[in-house]
C-alpha cells in the first residue's frame, strides 16, 4: 500500500514565475498589435490565391469537387439538431431569414417557389415550408447526399437537389420565383455573386440575402456600402478542426451589386441581432416590376 | 573555374543578421502568448465540435484513425524494456491501482479508460489474477494492437468509454485514467465521474499537469470546477493533423461534484521527468 497523502508540491519558483508573468503580459502587448495585422495579411494572400485559383464569374470544376466534400466534412447532423433544439429560432443566424422570406411572401402572394442556395442543414427551410404550404422550396447545395442528409425535412413542398446552383439556375433548371443566401453569399467570390445577381434580373426573380458580416482582425466592423462593388473584403477564415482553411469570407457591397445588375433593393438592413456580436445583412431586391 | 558570385553584399548580411536577433527578441515574447492564444482557438473549436458533454460522431469517427496513425509499438515496446516501470509516466498509476487492489479485496473488475497500449494492464493482470481487467480505447483494433498481452484476465475493447458506461455494457469496481483525464473536454469528463459515480466505488487518475506555452505551471487545485485550463494542444508540424488538446482540471472539485471522496491526492514532479503530475483516488461517498 502507499502513503496516502493530500499534498501539493509543484516546485514552482516564484522568481521565475514572475518573470514568466511579466514575459507573457509584454507578449499580450505584442499580440495585440500583430496578430490583427498578420491575421489581416494571410487573409488577403487567401483571397489572392483565391482568384488566381478561379478566375472568371463561376466556380472551376476542381473548387466544385472541393466544396462537395468539404459540406459533406462538416455534417454535424447531431450538433445542427441539439443547437436548433436548444435555443428559440429566431435566436438562431439561420432563424433570422423566416421574417425576411415572410415579409416577400405577404408583398408578394404570387411567389410560388423558392430556392435557397446553400440550404446545407435545412431546418428553417422546413419550417418555412410548414408555415407556408402553397410555395413550394428547394435547398440546393454541394453535398452529393443532401437529400438524404436532410430527410427528415422532406415535405410534399421542400426537397433537395445537389449541385451547383449557378449552372442549375442559368440551364433553366431551376425556374424559381425567388432566390436565397443566408450565410452563403459571404462564401461567394465577388464576380460570382455578381453573376448570381444578373441572372435572378434576368429571370425577374426576387433575390433574398440573410448574410453575416464577420468582423475584420482585431474586432473591425466593415460597412458593406463602404466596400468597393467591384472588389469584395475579405474578413474571415473558417477554420476546420484540424486547422485546414475552411472558405473565405467576403464582406461584399450587396446593395450595389444589386444595383448593378439592374434591380431594385426593396428591403435593406444591417444590423446587430440581439443575442450575437456579430452584425448581419438582410436585403430584397427584384428587377422592377 | 572555382569562385562565388552570390551578389550578396555584407551589408545585406548584416541588415538580415540584425532582423533575425530583433525578431527572435520579439518572438520569445510573442511566440508564447500566439501559442496560447491558438490552444484557446482549438479547445473553442472542439467544444463547438462536441455533443455537449459527449463527443459527437464525428470526433469519434476522427478520434479512431488518429490512434491508429501514431500507433507505433516497437516505439512503445522498446520504451518499456528500456526503463524500470516505475520511472515511466504510465507506471505512476500501477501503486495507486494496487493500494485500492490491497485495501480492499472486494474490488474484482478494474476498467482503463483509455488504455491503448495496454502494458500497464498488462502487469497488473499478470500481479492480480483474481481480478478481471478491461483495457478500453478507441482505437479500431484494441485486441490485436495489444496481442502481445493477452491474459486471461485481461479484456480489450475497441468502444467509446462514455456510451458503454451510461449503457450498462461495463460496471466496473475501479476506473482508471491514466493520462487520458486530461485530453478529455471538462463537460465530457464530469459526465464520466456521474456515470461512473451509479456503480463504481473507485476512481484512480494519473494525470499529467502540461505546462502552458509560456511555461507557467498551472496547479489543478486553484483551476475553477467548470472551466479547466487548456494547457497543450497538437502541434502544427505534426505529421497528423487532428491531434490532442490537453487540459488542467481540477480533479478533486470535480469527483467531489459526482459523490466521490478523495483518500488520496498528490500534484508534485516525479523525480525522473520535469513535468508535473496529479495522482487521485477517490471512493464513493456512502
Amino acid at each position: 500500500v502507499i502513503e496516502r497523502l493530500d499534498t501539493t508540491e509543484l516546485e514552482l519558483d516564484p522568481v521565475i514565475d514572475r518573470k514568466r508573468l511579466w514575459y507573457r503580459r509584454f507578449g499580450e502587448l505584442i499580440y495585440y498589435f500583430s496578430e490583427p495585422a498578420l491575421e489581416m495579411q494571410s487573409l488577403e494572400h487567401r483571397a489572392y490565391v483565391q482568384k488566381a485559383r478561379s478566375p472568371g464569374s463561376r466556380l472551376t470544376e476542381a473548387e466544385i469537387a472541393q466544396n462537395a466534400s468539404y459540406m459533406v466534412d462538416v455534417q454535424e447532423r447531431e450538433i445542427r439538431r441539439a443547437f436548433f433544439a436548444g435555443r428559440p429560432i429566431d435566436q438562431t443566424f439561420q432563424g433570422l431569414m423566416l421574417p425576411l422570406v415572410e415579409r416577400l411572401l405577404a408583398r408578394d402572394p404570387s411567389v410560388r417557389s423558392l430556392v435557397n442556395v446553400g440550404a446545407h442543414f435545412a431546418y428553417c427551410d422546413h419550417v418555412l415550408a410548414e408555415r407556408h404550404p402553397q410555395v413550394s422550396f428547394l435547398g440546393v447545395d454541394f453535398a452529393p447526399n443532401l437529400r438524404e442528409f436532410n430527410l427528415e425535412f422532406v415535405r410534399p413542398n421542400l426537397d433537395f437537389r445537389s449541385g451547383y446552383a449557378l449552372d442549375l439556375l442559368e440551364s433553366g433548371e431551376l425556374k424559381p420565383d425567388a432566390v436565397l443566401m443566408s450565410s452563403t453569399a459571404v462564401v461567394i467570390k465577388n464576380a460570382e455573386v455578381r453573376r448570381y445577381m444578373d441572372h435572378i434580373a434576368k429571370s425577374r426573380a426576387y433575390m433574398i440575402l440573410n448574410e453575416p458580416l464577420y468582423n475584420l482582425p482585431g474586432g473591425g466592423v466593415a460597412d458593406p456600402d463602404a466596400v468597393p462593388a467591384a472588389e469584395s473584403l475579405p474578413t474571415y477564415e473558417v477554420r476546420l478542426a484540424d486547422n485546414r482553411p475552411g472558405p473565405l469570407c467576403y464582406t461584399h457591397n450587396y446593395r450595389a451589386i444589386a444595383l448593378a445588375a439592374g434591380l431594385e433593393v426593396l428591403y435593406y438592413r444591417v444590423f446587430r441581432p440581439a443575442f450575437t456580436d456579430l452584425r448581419m445583412l438582410q436585403l430584397i431586391a427584384a428587377a422592377p416590376r | 573555374m572555382i569562385k562565388t558570385e552570390l551578389e550578396y553584399g555584407e551589408a545585406q548580411r548584416a541588415e538580415w543578421e540584425k532582423r533575425i536577433a530583433q525578431g527572435e527578441w520579439i518572438a520569445r515574447f510573442l511566440e508564447p502568448v500566439r501559442e496560447l492564444h491558438r490552444t484557446e482557438r482549438i479547445a473553442n473549436v472542439q467544444q463547438q465540435r462536441s455533443a455537449g458533454d459527449r463527443m459527437s460522431a464525428t470526433q469519434l469517427a476522427e478520434i479512431g484513425p488518429y490512434l491508429a496513425e501514431i500507433s507505433d509499438i516497437d516505439i512503445r515496446r522498446e520504451f518499456f524494456q528500456g526503463r524500470p516501470l516505475d520511472q515511466t509516466l504510465q507506471g505512476i498509476v500501477v501503486p495507486l491501482v494496487e493500494d485500492v487492489l490491497e485495501r480492499d479485496p472486494e474490488v474484482r473488475s478494474v476498467l482503463n479508460i483509455g488504455a491503448y497500449y495496454a502494458f500497464i494492464d498488462h502487469h497488473l493482470a499478470q500481479r492480480h489474477p483474481g481480478v478481471r481487467f478491461t483495457a478500453m480505447d478507441l482505437i479500431p483494433d484494441m485486441e490485436g494492437f495489444n496481442a502481445e498481452f493477452r491474459l486471461p484476465n485481461l479484456a480489450f475493447r475497441t468502444a467509446y468509454p462514455l456510451a458503454q458506461i451510461e449503457g450498462g455494457a461495463v460496471a466496473p469496481d475501479l476506473a482508471m485514467f491514466s493520462a487520458t483525464a486530461g485530453e478529455i473536454r471538462n463537460a465530457e469528463l464530469r459526465r464520466y465521474l456521474r456515470a461512473l459515480a451509479a456503480t463504481c466505488r473507485y476512481v484512480v487518475l494519473s494525470e499529467p499537469i502540461y505546462p502552458l506555452a509560456t511555461g507557467a505551471i498551472v496547479d489543478p487545485g486553484s483551476v475553477p470546477l467548470a472551466a479547466s485550463v487548456p494547457a497543450f494542444a497538437n502541434a502544427d508540424y505534426m505529421p497528423h493533423t487532428v491531434g490532442p488538446i490537453a487540459f488542467v482540471h481540477n480533479y478533486r472539485a470535480m469527483l467531489a461534484e459526482s459523490g466521490y471522496r478523495v483518500l488520496h491526492y498528490r500534484a508534485y514532479r516525479p523525480a525522473f521527468t520535469y513535468l508535473r503530475w496529479v495522482e487521485v483516488i477517490a471512493e464513493r461517498a456512502a
